[in-house]
C-alpha cells in the first residue's frame, strides 16, 4: 500500500530477532557495525536525546536506563557508544534529523571526543569483578592493576578511589554497562565472599567519580527496575534517569517503531495516506461518536500511525502486550512486521481485524510466540472453533457472514486485555472491519447477530461483547441448535411435535378427556409411520381425538377429505382437526420454532451433565417455545358432509375456537356441543336405532362414521356423551334401553324426566357390554300397587283372582279402574344408619331428592356431640324454617 | 293412550274366556307367522315381541283372571298331539323341539314353503301350566322327557305305536336314528339347552334369535324334517315357549321385588300355593291346574335375584312362554 517498504532485515520469510547485541567481540554485534549504518536505523527518540544531553561535555552526569526487557535500552546504549566513538558521524546524523523533524536544537548537541569508551554487557559474565573490566580494557589498566596488587599487606579489597582517579586522569573514560542488574543480582554475598558488597562499594566509587569529575568518567548503566540494590546505590548520586515513560514517550515510540520497521515511512506523503484511509477514518469518527471539534486531531492521529490504526496501537501497547507479558518494543516490532507482511497490501489501515485467526502463519503466531499465558493460547483455539462453527451453521457463509473471520479476530484480540473492561462494543468491531468502503449498519447488525447466535464463547457484558474461555452456554446451545446436521434424524421434529402436544393437551385435566395427536411432516402422504406407536389409530382409546395439522393447506376441505378416505378406514366422524393460523405456514418448516425446539431438546440432554443448561432449558421451553405454540392455532375443522366417491367434495365446518393453549380442546368441545351439535338430529338417529332394536355399540358405531348420501354428519361428542344423551332420551321416555338383560332402563309412567335421569344415569356400561345393551322403543310395563288390605280373610287363597264364571265376563269392577291409591300425595319414608355428612348427601341424591322436593318430618339424629359442634350446626341451619330441639345434657 | 288402542284388545276384555283366548291366539298367529327376512331377524323379532307387549300388559294388568281359564279354554299342544296321533292312521311323525317359541314359527313356515312342503296346519297351541318340560311329558303319558330316549317309553302313553327318541345331537346325527318306522316321535332338546346356556346377562336373546334363524333355515335341519316326513305326516311343535325375561321391566317397588325374589328366586313359578300378597293388579297368580297348584309370576316383569335373573326363562304366565307353534306338514312329491 502506497509502496511502503519494510526494512530489508524484516523482509525475509523468517523474522530475525530485533535484539541489539551489545557484545563487542561478536560479528553480529551492534558495536561491530559502522556508526553510519547503526545510526541509520536509529530514531532520535526523546529517551536517546536525554542520554546524549546527559553526557554533554559540560554537564555530564551518570545515566541510568531503567526499563523492562525489550524497551530499547541496549539500542540507546549502542547509539551512545557509536556517538562517542564516531562523534562526526553522530553529528551528521543529528543534523539530518534536526531538519527532518524540524528541530534545530538537535544540532546543538555535542559529543565527547577524547574519551576511551568501554562497553560491556555484564550478563556475559566475562569478569568476576567490575575492576577487572576496567583494568582489562583501559589503556592504563595493567599499570594501575600492578600498582594495586603491589600494595602487599596494605592491599585493599577494592581498588582505592585514588587508584581509580589516577586511572581516569590518565585517560578519561566512558563506561557503558548493559544488563547491570542481571549481573549484580547474581553475585554471591556471604561473609567469606562478600562480592556483592564489594560490587556495591565499587559502584559507589564510580558514581562519585562520575558525579564529581564528569570530565574524567561518563558512567551509563541499564537496569530493569528500581527495586534492586544496584539501582539504589547509583540513585544516591542523582543520576539522569531515562525510563521510557515521558509524556511524549508514547508518540515518540510510535515514530520510533514506524521508523524502525519501515525504510520509507517518512517518505510517504500525508495527503496520500489521508486519501487511502478516508473511509475508515470517517467511519471511525461516526461510530465512535467523536465530537466534531476533535475530528482533525483524530485524523492526524490516524495519519501519524499509518499503516497501523492508532486504535490498534493503543490496544496492543496498553492492553494486549501487558496482558500477555510480551517483551515490549521488541515483540511489538515483530508483531507489527508480521501484520504488515500479511495484511499490509490488503488493508489501507491495519486494525484489530487484521489479526487473522484463520491464518496460521500470520501475525497471530508472532503474537502468540510472545505470549506466555496459556489461557490466551486456548482462547485462540476457541476463537478458531467459533469461527468454524459460525461458518458451518450459517447457510452460504460467504454471503451471509462475509466478515465473520474479521469480526471474530477483532473481538478475540480485544478480549485479550487484562482490563476489567475488555472486549468490544459492536461499533468498535464495525469500525475494525471497515476498510475501503463503509459497512452498512443494518447489514453489520444482521451479520453480528448471526455470529453471536452461532458462536458460543462470545458473552455479552453490558453492551460489550467479550470473548471468554468459558463457553457461553446459551451461545453454544443456539449454535448447536442451528446446526442442521445434528438433527438429521428428525429429533427436532419430534421435540416440536411433543411440545405442541403438551401445550394443547398436556395438562392432566385435558389429557384425561382428549387425545391430542400431532401429525408430522408427511401428514398427507404417510401420517402414521412418523408417529410413535402409541399415538397411531389402532391404539386410540375412548378419548376424543384432536388431530393437530402442521399447516393450513390451500383447499383444506379437499385435502382433509382425501386424507380421511386414504388414511382412516373407520371412525371418520370422530376426528377434530386443529388448524394453525393461515399465515403460519408449515410449522415443521418454521426455522424459529425448529431452533427453539432443538434448543429445548439439547438443553434437556445437556442439563444432566452441566447444570448451566437447566435454566436455559426452562427459558427456551417456557418463555420462547411454548408461548408461541399456544397462540399458533386459532381454528378447527370437523366433518360436515362426506363423499367417499369424490373425497374432494367433502365439506367441513371450519370455525374459530377463541382459545389458546390447553384451553383449546375444551373450547372446541364446547363450541361443537353448543353450536354445531343438533340434538334433534341425534334424537332422530337414536329413535331409528331403537325402532330397529340396535345395540348401543351399533348405535355408537354409526355415530362414529360419517352420514352418507350427503347428509350432514352429527358431530361426535364422545362415547360418554353419546351414552349420556341416549340415557337422557331414555329418561325423557323416548327410548328404552335394555342393559344386558339385567335391567330395563325406561322412564316410569308419571315419572319426571329429572327423577328418571337421577335413577338411570350411569347405568349404561362400556366396552363389550355396549354390544349387549339394546336400544328399544319404550313400551308400557306392568305396574302394581296398593297397600295391605286391612281385613284380608286368611281363608281367601287367591285374593286377586276372583273366581268368575266364563260367561259372567270380567271381574266385578272395571279392571282398567285404577287401584284406589293415588289421590293424596303419597309419602315415602327413607332412612339411613349414621353416616358422615358427605355420605348423607349421597344418600339424599340416591333418594331422588332435588332442590324442589318437598319433605316433611325431617329428623336428623346426633347421638353425641359437643356444645361447639351444636352451635356450629345451628348457625348453618337455613332461615325461614323453625326447628325444635331436644337433647340430653350431661350434668356433673 | 285410548286413542291408539287396538279395538281388539277391548273386545278381549269383554269377551267370554274361550273367545278371548281364541282371539288372543289368533292375534299371536297373525303376528308370528308372517315371514321374516333373514337379515332383519333380531330387529323383526324384537318388533314382534313389542307388538305382543300390549296383549301381555292387558293379560297381566287388567284381564289377569283369564289365566284361570287358560287350561280349560285354549287348545293345548298335548291334546292336539293326541288328537293328531289318533286321527292319523299311518305314517305319522312328531318332532318336538324343546322350548321352541312362536318367535321361531315364521322360519319353519317360510322355509317349509320354500322347500316345497305342504303345510296342512299352522296354529298356536297352549303349553301345560307350568310351561315346563316335565308337565308336558306327563300330559302325554311319559314320566319325563328322558323316558322317550332310545324308544324306551313303553306303551302306556298317549302316542301308541310310536318309535320314540329324545336327544340333543346335531341334526345330521339325528338322521342316523331315523329309520323306516311308520310312527316316530322325536323330542329334540334344541333350543331349550341353548336357552338355559344363553340365559346369562348379555345379549343372549339376540344370539338365540340369530342361532334359531340359522338352525331352522339350515339344510341339515331340513334334511331331518325331510327324512321324518318321508311317507309320514309330520307335526313340528314344542313343549313350551320361553320369555325374553331380560327384556322385561324391572319391578320398581322394593317390597314387591323382595316378595318375588323370596317366592320365585330365579324362576318363573314355584311349586305349591305359595304365600299371599296384597297387590293389585297382582304380580303373581296361584293356579290349580292338571299339574297341581302352583304360584306363577304374572306378566312381563322381572326382579333382581342372586346371580342375576336369567335373561331367558320359562314357566311363568306370559304369552310367549305358554303359546307354542303347532305345524303339520307333509312332503310333496314331484
Amino acid at each position: 500500500m502506497l509502496n511502503l517498504q519494510l526494512r530489508d532485515e524484516f523482509k525475509g520469510d523468517r523474522l530475525k530477532g530485533t535484539t541489539i547485541d551489545f557484545s563487542s567481540d561478536k560479528q553480529t554485534s551492534a558495536l561491530k557495525r559502522s556508526a553510519a549504518e547503526f545510526l541509520s536505523i536509529t530514531y532520535p527518540s526523546i529517551d536517546l536525546l536525554r542520554v546524549l544531553e546527559a553526557t554533554q561535555p559540560d554537564r555530564s552526569r551518570p545515566v541510568v536506563l531503567l526499563g523492562a526487557r525489550g524497551q530499547g535500552k541496549s539500542h540507546l546504549m549502542a547509539a551512545q557508544w557509536h556517538a562517542m566513538n564516531d562523534p562526526a558521524e553522530a553529528s551528521n546524523w543529528l543534523t539530518e534529523w534536526a531538519t527532518r523533524l524540524n528541530r534545530p536544537e538537535l544540532k546543538a548537541l555535542q559529543f565527547r571526543t577524547e574519551f576511551h569508551v568501554i562497553a560491556e554487557s555484564l550478563h556475559q559474565q566475562r569478569y568476576k569483578f567490575l575492576w577487572d573490566l576496567l583494568f582489562d580494557r583501559h589503556p592504563k589498566g595493567s599499570y594501575i592493576k600492578g600498582k594495586w596488587e603491589g600494595m602487599g599487606a596494605g592491599k585493599t579489597n577494592l581498588p582505592s578511589i585514588d587508584l581509580l582517579l589516577e586511572l581516569f586522569k590518565a585517560q578519561p573514560t566512558a563506561l557503558l554497562l548493559d544488563e547491570f542488574q542481571t549481573w549484580y543480582d547474581g553475585l554471591t554475598n556471604t561473609a567469606q565472599y562478600p562480592w556483592r558488597n564489594w560490587a556495591f562499594n565499587f559502584i559507589q566509587l564510580l558514581s562519585e567519580i562520575a558525579n564529581d569529575h564528569p570530565e574524567l568518567l561518563v558512567f551509563v548503566v541499564s537496569i530493569r527496575d528500581n527495586q534492586s540494590q544496584a539501582y539504589q546505590q547509583i540513585h544516591r548520586i542523582n543520576p539522569v534517569l531515562v525510563d521510557f515513560q515521558g509524556t511524549q514517550a508514547k508518540k515518540d515510540r510510535l515514530q520510533l517503531l514506524l521508523y524502525r520497521v519501515f525504510q520509507n515511512r517518512i517518505n510517504v506523503p500525508a495527503a496520500n495516506i489521508s486519501f487511502a484511509i478516508k473511509s475508515h477514518v470517517e467511519e471511525y469518527l461516526r461510530l465512535a461518536e467523536i465530537a466534531p471539534s476533535q475530528h482533525d486531531a483524530k485524523r492526524s492521529e490516524f495519519i501519524e500511525a499509518w499503516p497501523f490504526s492508532p486504535v490498534l496501537m493503543q490496544l496492543l501497547e496498553d492492553q494486549v502486550l501487558v496482558a500477555t507479558e510480551a517483551q515490549e518494543t521488541r515483540d511489538l516490532i515483530r508483531i507489527l512486521v508480521d501484520l504488515f507482511k500479511t495484511r499490509g497490501e490488503q488493508s489501507p489501515v491495519i486494525t484489530a481485524a487484521d489479526f487473522d485467526i484463520a491464518n496460521e502463519k500470520g501475525s497471530v503466531t508472532s503474537l502468540l510466540n510472545s505470549v506466555s499465558n496459556n489461557v490466551h493460547r486456548t482462547l485462540l483455539q476457541k476463537a478458531q472453533r467459533n469461527l468454524e462453527a459460525v461458518r458451518t451453521a450459517v447457510q452460504n457463509p460467504d454471503v451471509n457472514v462475509p466478515h465473520a473471520s474479521d469480526i471474530i479476530s477483532a473481538l478475540w484480540l480485544r478480549s485479550l486485555s487484562v482490563d476489567r473492561i475488555n472486549g468490544a462494543e459492536p461499533a468498535e468491531l464495525q469500525c475494525d472491519i471497515t476498510r475501503v468502503a463503509p459497512v452498512d449498519d443494518n447489514t453489520f447488525a444482521a451479520e453480528m447477530a448471526l455470529i453471536r447466535e452461532n458462536s458460543f464463547n462470545i458473552h455479552p457484558v453490558g453492551n460489550r461483547l467479550v470473548f471468554k474461555e468459558e463457553e457461553n452456554a446459551e451461545g453454544k446451545l443456539l449454535a448447536n441448535a442451528k446446526n442442521d446436521k445434528l438433527f438429521e434424524q428428525g429429533q427436532d421434529i419430534e421435540q416440536l411435535a411433543n411440545e405442541i402436544r403438551y401445550v394443547i393437551g398436556g395438562s392432566e385435566e385435558v389429557s384425561r378427556q382428549f387425545r391430542v395427536v400431532v401429525l408430522r411432516k408427511k401428514w398427507q402422504s404417510d401420517p402414521w409411520n412418523e408417529l410413535p406407536e402409541n399415538e397411531r389409530p389402532d391404539r386410540w382409546d375412548g378419548r376424543l381425538t384432536l388431530i393437530v395439522l402442521p399447516e393450513y393447506s390451500d383447499n383444506l376441505e379437499a385435502a382433509l377429505g382425501a386424507w380421511l378416505k386414504q388414511h382412516l378406514p373407520q371412525r371418520r366422524n370422530t376426528l377434530r382437526f386443529l388448524l394453525p393460523k393461515k399465515t403460519a405456514g408449515n410449522l415443521f418448516y418454521d426455522r424459529d420454532l425448529l431452533v427453539y425446539s432443538r434448543a429445548v431438546n439439547l438443553a434437556n440432554q445437556w442439563k444432566e451433565t452441566d447444570p448451566a443448561y437447566r435454566p436455559l432449558h426452562q427459558t427456551y421451553q417456557q418463555t420462547h417455545l411454548r408461548p408461541r405454540l399456544r397462540e399458533l392455532f386459532d381454528a378447527f375443522a370437523i366433518l360436515d358432509t362426506w363423499n367417499f366417491a369424490q373425497p374432494d367434495q367433502c365439506r367441513f365446518l371450519i370455525e374459530k375456537h377463541n382459545a389458546t393453549g390447553d384451553k383449546i380442546p375444551k373450547a372446541i368441545h364446547e363450541k361443537i356441543e353448543k353450536e354445531l351439535f343438533d340434538p334433534q338430529e341425534f334424537e332422530i338417529v337414536a329413535l331409528a336405532h331403537a325402532a330397529g332394536s340396535s345395540s348401543m355399540a351399533k348405535f355408537i358405531g354409526e355415530l362414529q362414521e360419517p352420514s352418507i348420501n350427503n347428509k350432514p354428519c352429527i358431530p361426535w361428542l364422545g362415547e360418554v356423551a353419546a351414552k349420556e344423551r341416549a340415557l337422557r332420551l331414555c329418561a325423557a321416555g323416548k327410548i328404552a334401553i335394555n342393559s344386558r338383560g339385567l335391567e330395563m332402563l325406561q322412564a316410569l309412567p308419571g315419572e319426571s324426566e329429572d327423577s328418571a335421569w337421577m335413577r338411570l344415569k350411569g347405568k349404561v356400561g362400556s366396552g363389550k357390554e355396549l354390544e349387549q345393551t339394546i336400544l328399544l322403543t319404550p313400551g308400557a310395563t306392568p305396574q302394581s300397587g296398593g297397600t295391605v288390605p286391612p281385613a284380608v280373610a286368611p281363608t281367601t287363597a287367591t285374593p286377586a283372582t276372583p273366581t268368575v264364571s266364563p260367561s259372567s265376563g270380567p271381574a266385578p269392577g272395571n279392571p282398567f279402574g285404577p287401584p284406589p291409591t293415588p289421590p293424596s300425595p303419597s309419602l315415602k319414608t327413607y332412612g339411613t344408619p349414621p353416616k358422615s355428612p358427605v355420605n348423607l348427601l349421597g344418600e339424599v341424591e340416591k333418594w331422588g331428592i332435588s332442590a324442589g322436593t318437598n319433605l316433611s318430618s325431617v329428623n336428623i339424629n346426633v347421638s353425641k356431640m359437643t356444645g361447639a359442634q351444636l352451635n356450629d350446626l345451628l348457625k348453618k341451619l337455613p332461615d325461614g324454617v323453625t326447628y325444635s330441639l331436644n337433647l340430653e345434657k350431661e350434668t356433673q | 293412550m285410548s286413542a291408539g288402542r287396538d279395538p281388539k284388545l277391548d273386545s278381549i276384555l269383554t269377551a267370554p274366556p274361550k273367545e278371548a283366548w281364541a282371539a288372543i291366539f289368533d292375534m299371536l298367529l297373525e303376528v308370528f307367522s308372517a315371514p321374516i327376512p333373514l337379515a332383519r331377524a333380531e330387529a323383526e323379532i324384537g318388533e314382534r315381541e313389542r307388538k305382543v307387549g300390549e296383549l301381555e300388559l292387558l293379560l297381566s294388568g287388567s284381564a289377569w283372571e283369564l289365566w284361570q281359564e287358560f287350561e280349560g279354554n285354549v287348545p293345548r299342544t298335548t291334546q292336539s298331539l293326541i288328537e293328531y296321533w289318533n286321527s292319523t292312521l299311518s305314517g305319522k311323525a312328531i318332532l318336538i323341539l324343546d322350548g321352541l317359541s312362536l318367535r321361531e314359527m315364521a322360519w319353519l313356515l317360510q322355509e317349509a314353503k320354500r322347500r316345497g312342503y305342504q303345510i296342512h296346519q299352522s296354529a298356536v297351541r297352549g303349553s301345560e301350566l307350568p310351561s315346563d318340560t316335565t308337565p308336558f311329558a306327563k300330559a302325554l303319558g311319559f314320566g319325563q322327557r328322558s323316558a322317550l330316549e332310545n324308544n324306551g317309553a313303553g306303551s302306556a302313553h298317549q302316542l301308541p305305536g310310536a318309535r320314540t327318541e329324545s336327544m340333543g345331537a346335531e341334526w345330521n346325527s339325528c338322521l342316523d336314528w331315523m329309520d323306516a318306522a311308520p310312527s316316530v316321535v322325536l323330542w329334540h332338546h334344541w333350543p331349550d339347552d341353548r336357552i338355559h346356556k344363553l340365559a346369562e346377562p348379555g345379549d343372549g336373546f339376540q344370539k338365540l334369535c340369530r342361532e334359531a334363524a340359522q338352525h331352522l333355515t339350515s339344510d341339515s335341519f331340513w334334511n331331518l324334517v325331510g327324512r321324518m316326513s318321508t311317507g309320514r305326516r309330520l307335526v313340528i311343535t314344542s313343549d313350551h315357549g320361553y320369555a325374553a325375561s331380560g327384556m322385561f321391566a324391572d319391578v320398581g317397588d322394593k317390597e314387591q321385588a323382595g316378595w318375588l325374589k323370596t317366592n320365585f328366586g330365579s324362576s318363573r313359578f314355584s311349586h305349591g300355593p305359595g304365600t299371599q300378597h296384597h297387590w293389585i293388579p297382582p304380580i303373581s297368580l296361584r293356579l290349580t291346574t292338571a299339574q297341581g297348584t302352583h304360584q306363577f309370576a304374572l306378566g312381563r316383569r322381572k326382579w333382581k335375584s342372586a346371580g342375576g335373573y336369567p335373561t331367558l326363562a320359562h314357566g311363568g304366565l306370559s304369552l310367549l312362554e305358554v303359546a307354542v307353534p303347532f305345524i303339520e306338514i307333509s312332503a310333496t312329491k314331484g
